[in-house]
């Protein structure tokens, strides 16, 4: 899924959710309408169809044979009562995947009780509406009477799905059976929002409308129950230590069984769902949650760079926010917030991300053969969804400080405006209080001291049952000023006056609507700025793009086999570039000596960008257990004039079903990235080139091991054709063309141990190599992102009295680079320009190794929560070599190592 | 354009580019290292052109200021070759005998990248082989060599959308404390080598190569930085003033650099369009004793003169002439240099 679903579907959602066995009965009599909200006894009526619960009165069970008594002077009409139930056949997929459900359905009964019409009102998907609409086709009824007259009716029935209750949609009482003795009338269980595990030793109070209250205690499986409670309105709360609490509203009828699963949320959980080989048509399953992300050593709590510790990527160098995915180029990654892209991830490179972890509720990270719905890149998508604001009626907030930066969030309803919700967030930096001192001990000038900023601000309403409105804002800023008297032995171009500011901001608007089970739209449109403005000395960058995009999909289920996606990705804007920089070396090519004294290239532009999308995309299920994604994307590049088609195809084949289950899955699809813009923006390129492409080939298997475990084993290979690659000109300049090729080849395996109320870890290993050359007849080489071998193994143990500790190991071949075997002065700089081997990339850095670990430590309170961690990196201190350093004329070389070890610390206050 | 939805490759790198360059700025570049500012080998401090920016058809001449440092009485030794066939014996003195030779020819090279230089070289020499007077307009020795500027240098070159039309020359060089012969490749992938009087080949230590590139436009000048002298602890130190001080003090040492040879770049505008000044920079030698620092910014393009680029030299304990150089560069291959011999007493 997308985004969060509008209604409660399914029990696996991370919201508070209840599902009883019970009855709604609402009449809505067919032929004639005055007197059709009239009832026995003091129910109230819901409209017909709406799916809302009813309150007050018998809404539950109807037991047959107490008939309520007429009022006088006023019809008597007696409600259709089950006389023959037919019990829903479980869908066996949601049986394996321990699904649940409930599914609202409106009956429409003849007079002679026959079932005529089932609409689903309120579906759960997974094969439960089929199901329960089956089923309830079959359902014989005692005809509705008015005055003892049989007449047509129209009920809500909803049919629940629950792997514990003895039978789906069934009371614990067969109809027609008397009662006898005391009974159990309110009972249920307790469970884990995640479905798999029973709290024990849960408080759950109820209280009836005088304010009595009677207290249980759960069970070892969960369950508790309260015998012989008068019939009424019930308020029930359940309590844990550890999770959020949980209130509503149930009506108990006095001789009537009512069973309740409810499902409570871990203090602060969200649900992030890393969705690593599968297509995204496919919800399940790589799910990382929110407390996983929190608290893997080494990341900071940071939800984006735990990405890093996912199979398939690679490590990044030290404070380099990139993502290096498959052996992909940085550009090669694009990430969505909100379907939305955004320029810049991190702050300064990578010190933390420019969306909190808070405020996130998904992040869809796709490291190849992605949906036709993505484009433009050639490695992998990162798709992060803002979560919906609480909506319990109450104000929430958070604070946090560590070492590098302040935060805080708000959220809650919004005031005088009923129904609506809101969130608002802020973070700065404050490493500049201390940081201003060090660079001025160090003879800089500070100007401005590195400073950061990111805001969120969103409000969020549901029009319908079915669909989802919100409009907000969100950017980041990031600003340093320095001026450097000293000058750099390698480079004297590398002092003066440096300056760097990056931030953007997007307004943006969404909009989802289910209008039926076969049809949805969703739809976000943005708006805003992108400015990038870097300089050193005389050379400097600014840029400023107005990007408006909008991303629309409507979606639309044929039958149970075939769903079709069609949609838009659109960009329009206006740029703003001045550039005076000289050429960019790439990666690869001999140094061209130092820059200080060659004449910069200038440019200057205002253009316009044109680069709209339409995809098309189905789900086919032709059986059970095949299921095909075919897709088409195309795309159009206005400053390329060019149009790139996109043909894609994913698969998934459960080859053994039930537990343990073993699921074979592959695809195929072309991926196409245009040039970048000093590829092709004179002085710096060449006009007339086309666009990257990448063909992604990938094959894999996921195997259940336990109910705990499993494990995912997948094979890719990229082949890469018509890269962009350079040559030097006799016009003192390049000339660019697309004659690089290459290939990405390796494997991925991530053994998980999934989340439980003690533990989570994985282990996450790939096995790669990325090859390139510049043009057909030059010889293969590594490329800068070449890692052989990448392994990650990381946990995090719950020790009890709030303390938890986790730790994390990685090994990691190291980095190829190209030697340096001598140099050549450069007298017009007065430095030498390093002389590298013939062969590039024929040498590689020592491998990598580094530990990282962390505690946590949180005290609850009634209202309000408060933790604190110790985040420390490289504990052992491992001086992992990330480069070589030289002396003036390369004659020297000394190693020059990664971090130190690098202790964070943090605290954090939420209520 | 791809920034409109990802990071520009180019601003990353620049910004890359300036983080590398603020933290070599900050912590210096391998503490460990001898720094570059220590005259203790054989060493080219500079190459100055009198006309930096020549217009084609215009004579150039080039001066070299270098220092042996393995030559600790007389750091310039004359640098004539010696007769054909007569031995090359050092004259009087400690100093060594070095060689010197310019070799100029290379126009215009490929992406005007110097390594592009060394095919058209080989073309131009493997045409001028039977003509000695012709190999003569390209071949130099001594610390100063003439480089005419063809005529069509400019003209010749293919015209690149968006840039003002120019020329490039090299003129590369080699001081050698032996003989610059051709040799099989060594490691640096070079086809010659400077071997000693065994025919060894020598290193870094006794042997620089390099080049120096100079621009030709139609229309834009270039002139060298002005420099007025040198100050040592705050005191103008004039040409044969060779002030003393005691051992192991510490004296301020600052080129004194006119503001008004500043001159405006025409082909670095800033973002209102205007031409932005020249960066210049100044760079420190001493053949003893310790520089705080190496090189120091003089003139930044937006930020304008910056007078604190003086720099701290630590003497020697040991008694005896420390020389101190100070070369001024700036952004258009000016150059202007000032020494003077300190003694330690």
């Amino acid at each position: 899924m997308r985004f969060a679903p509008l209604s409660p579907r399914t029990v696996r959602r991370p919201l508070a959710l209840r599902c009883w066995v019970s009855v709604l009965v609402a009449i809505g009599l067919a032929s004639s309408a005055t007197d059709a909200s009239a009832q026995a006894g003091d129910s109230q009526q819901p409209p017909a169809g709406s799916g809302a619960v009813p309150s007050g009165g018998s809404g539950a069970a109807v037991v047959p044979g107490q008939q309520p008594a007429p009022s006088p002077g006023k019809p008597n009409v007696q409600p259709p009562q089950l006389k023959q139930f037919v019990p829903a056949a479980y869908p066996p997929a949601a049986k394996d995947q321990a699904l649940e459900g409930n599914v609202v359905l409106q009956l429409d009964i003849d007079a002679s009780g026959r079932v005529t019409a089932v609409t689903v009102v309120n579906p759960a998907g997974h094969g439960f509406d089929e199901a329960a609409a089956d089923a309830a086709r079959q359902f014989v009824f005692e005809p509705a009477l008015r005055d003892g007259k049989p007449i047509p009716a129209r009920i809500l029935y909803r049919y629940s799905f629950s792997l514990e209750a003895s039978k789906p949609g069934q009371t614990s009482q067969e109809p027609g059976q008397p009662v006898t003795g005391p009974i159990k009338n309110l009972t249920g269980v307790v469970r884990t929002s995640t479905g798999e595990v029973p709290i024990v030793g849960a408080t759950v109070t109820v209280r009836d409308t005088t304010g009595a209250e009677r207290v249980a205690t759960t069970s070892e499986d969960g369950s508790w129950s309260f015998v012989d409670l008068p019939p009424g309105k019930y308020t029930v709360r359940v309590q844990s230590p550890g999770y959020q609490p949980l209130q509503v509203e149930e009506q108990v009828a006095g001789d009537e069984v009512t069973e309740v699963v409810y499902r409570i949320v871990a203090e602060g959980a969200l649900e992030v769902v890393i969705r690593g080989k599968r297509p995204p048509r496919e919800v399940t399953k790589r799910t990382l949650e929110k407390r996983e992300i929190e608290r893997v050593p080494g990341t900071a709590g940071d939800a984006l760079r735990s990405i890093e510790n996912m199979p398939g990527v690679a490590r990044p160098p030290p404070f380099a926010g990139i993502l290096i995915v498959r052996g992909s180029a940085p550009e090669d990654t694009e990430v969505l917030i909100d379907g939305t892209s955004v320029p810049l991830v991190y702050h300064f490179g990578g010190l933390s991300s420019v969306v909190p972890t808070e405020l996130l509720s998904k992040i869809d990270f796709y490291p190849g053969n992605f949906s036709a719905g993505y484009g433009r890149v050639m490695g992998g998508i990162v798709d992060v969804g803002l979560r919906s604001p609480k909506n319990d009626g109450r104000y929430h907030g958070m604070g946090q400080v560590d070492l590098i930066d302040v935060r805080a969030l708000l959220e809650g309803p919004v005031p005088y405006a009923r129904g609506w919700t809101f969130a608002a967030g802020v973070r700065r930096s404050w490493f500049d209080t201390w940081l201003k001192p060090v660079l001025e001990a160090a003879g800089s000038s500070v100007t401005a001291a590195p400073v950061y900023y990111d805001w969120q601000v969103y409000t969020e309403t549901q029009p319908t049952a079915r669909s989802r409105f919100r409009i907000g804002v969100y950017g980041s800023d990031d600003r340093l000023e320095l001026l450097s008297k000293d000058t750099a032995e390698v480079d004297p171009v590398l002092t003066g006056n440096l300056r760097f500011r990056t931030g953007f901001y997007r307004v943006f608007a969404t909009y989802e609507n289910d209008f039926t089970d076969d049809l949805s739209l969703y739809s976000t449109t943005a708006y805003g700025t992108n400015r990038i403005d870097v300089g050193l000395g005389q050379l400097y960058f600014n840029l400023k793009v107005h990007p408006l995009t909008n991303r629309t999909e409507l979606s639309y289920r044929f039958n149970k086999g075939a769903t079709a996606h069609l949609g838009v990705d659109m960009l329009w804007g206006t740029t703003d570039v001045r550039v005076v920089a000289p050429p960019i070396p790439q990666d690869g090519e001999p140094s061209p000596g130092p820059f200080a004294t060659r004449p910069p290239l200038t440019a200057e532009s205002t253009d316009d960008v044109y680069r709209p999308a339409a995809y098309l995309e189905f789900e086919l299920t032709p059986y059970r257990r095949f299921k095909l994604v075919p897709g088409l994307r195309v795309d159009y590049a206005k400053d390329i004039e060019r149009w790139d088609v996109s043909p894609r195809v994913n698969g998934r084949y459960v080859l053994v079903e039930g537990f343990p289950q073993t699921t074979m899955k592959g695809g195929l699809g072309i991926y196409q990235r245009p040039p970048e813009f000093q590829e092709t923006f004179p002085p710096f390129g060449t006009k007339g080139l086309r666009s990257n492409r990448s063909i992604h080939y990938s094959l894999g298997v996921e195997q259940d091991i336990t109910r705990k475990i499993d494990i995912s084993v997948e094979g890719f290979y990229k082949k890469l054709d018509l890269l962009v690659a350079r040559g030097p000109d006799a016009s003192g300049g390049y000339t660019y063309n697309n004659l690089g090729s290459g290939y990405v080849v390796g494997s991925e395996m991530l053994l998980r141990y999934k989340p439980d109320d003690r533990f989570f870890g994985w282990i996450a290993y790939t096995l790669s190599r990325s090859m390139r050359r510049e043009a057909p007849d030059q010889e293969l080489h590594f490329t800068t992102y070449d890692q052989t071998h990448v392994l990650t193994a990381l946990g995090s143990y719950r020790l009890g009295r709030g303390w938890e500790f986790g730790a994390r190991y990685r090994v990691v071949s190291g980095n190829p680079y190209t030697p340096v075997v001598g140099s050549v002065y450069d007298a017009n700089a007065g430095a030498y320009a390093p002389i590298d081997a013939a062969k590039q990339f024929s040498a590689r850095f020592p491998l990598f190794t580094q530990l990282d670990v962390r505690v946590d430590k949180t005290w609850k309170y009634e209202d309000w929560k408060l933790s604190t961690y110790l985040d420390i990196q490289n504990v052992y201190y491992a001086q992992n070599v990330q480069d070589y350093q030289y002396n003036y004329n390369y004659t020297q070389k000394s190693p020059v190592s990664g971090l130190p070890i690098i202790p964070s610390i943090g605290v954090r206050g939420e209520f | 354009m791809m920034c409109a939805t990802s990071p520009s490759l180019f601003a990353r790198l620049l910004g890359g580019v300036a983080a590398v360059g603020l933290a070599l700025g900050l912590t210096g570049c391998g503490e460990e290292f001898d720094p570059q500012s220590k005259l203790s080998t054989l060493r080219v401090m500079a190459v100055r052109a009198d006309n930096p920016y020549p217009h084609p058809g215009e004579t150039v001449q080039l001066d070299m200021l270098w220092y042996d440092g393995k030559s600790p009485v007389d750091a310039q030794p004359p640098l004539r070759p010696p007769p054909l066939g007569e031995p090359r014996l050092p004259p009087a003195g400690e100093s060594r005998a070095l060689r010197l030779f310019w070799l100029s020819g290379c126009y215009n090279p490929l992406g005007d990248l110097y390594y592009e230089c060394f095919a058209q070289l080989a073309d131009t020499f493997a045409a001028a082989q039977d003509d000695p007077a012709a190999l003569a307009q390209y071949v130099g020795f001594g610390p100063s060599f003439q480089v005419k500027v063809p005529d069509d240098l400019i003209s010749r070159r293919p015209p690149q959308e968006g840039r003002t039309p120019y020329g490039l020359s090299f003129v590369f060089f080699a001081l050698c404390a032996g003989e610059v012969l051709p040799a099989e490749p060594g490691a640096d992938g070079l086809p010659f080598a400077c071997l000693d009087s065994s025919g060894n080949r020598l290193g870094a230590d006794d042997f620089v190569f390099g080049y120096f590139a100079f621009y030709s436009y139609d229309q834009i000048t270039n002139t060298n930085p002005k420099v007025d002298g040198l100050l040592i602890d705050g005191v103008p130190v004039g040409e044969g003033d060779e002030p003393s001080f005691s051992p192991g003090s510490t004296v301020d040492v600052k080129v004194v650099v006119d503001p008004a040879s500043v001159e405006y770049n025409p082909l670095a505008l800033d973002a209102s369009g205007n031409a932005q000044q020249e960066m210049m920079w100044a760079a420190y030698y001493a053949s003893g004793g310790k520089l705080d620092k190496g090189s120091r910014l003089v003139n930044d393009a937006t930020q304008g003169f910056n007078d604190d680029h003086g720099v701290k030299l630590d003497l020697p304990s040991e008694a005896g002439a420390v020389e101190v150089f100070a070369v001024v560069h700036d952004s258009r291959g000016g150059v202007q240099w000032v020494r003077r011999t300190v003694w330690v007493k």
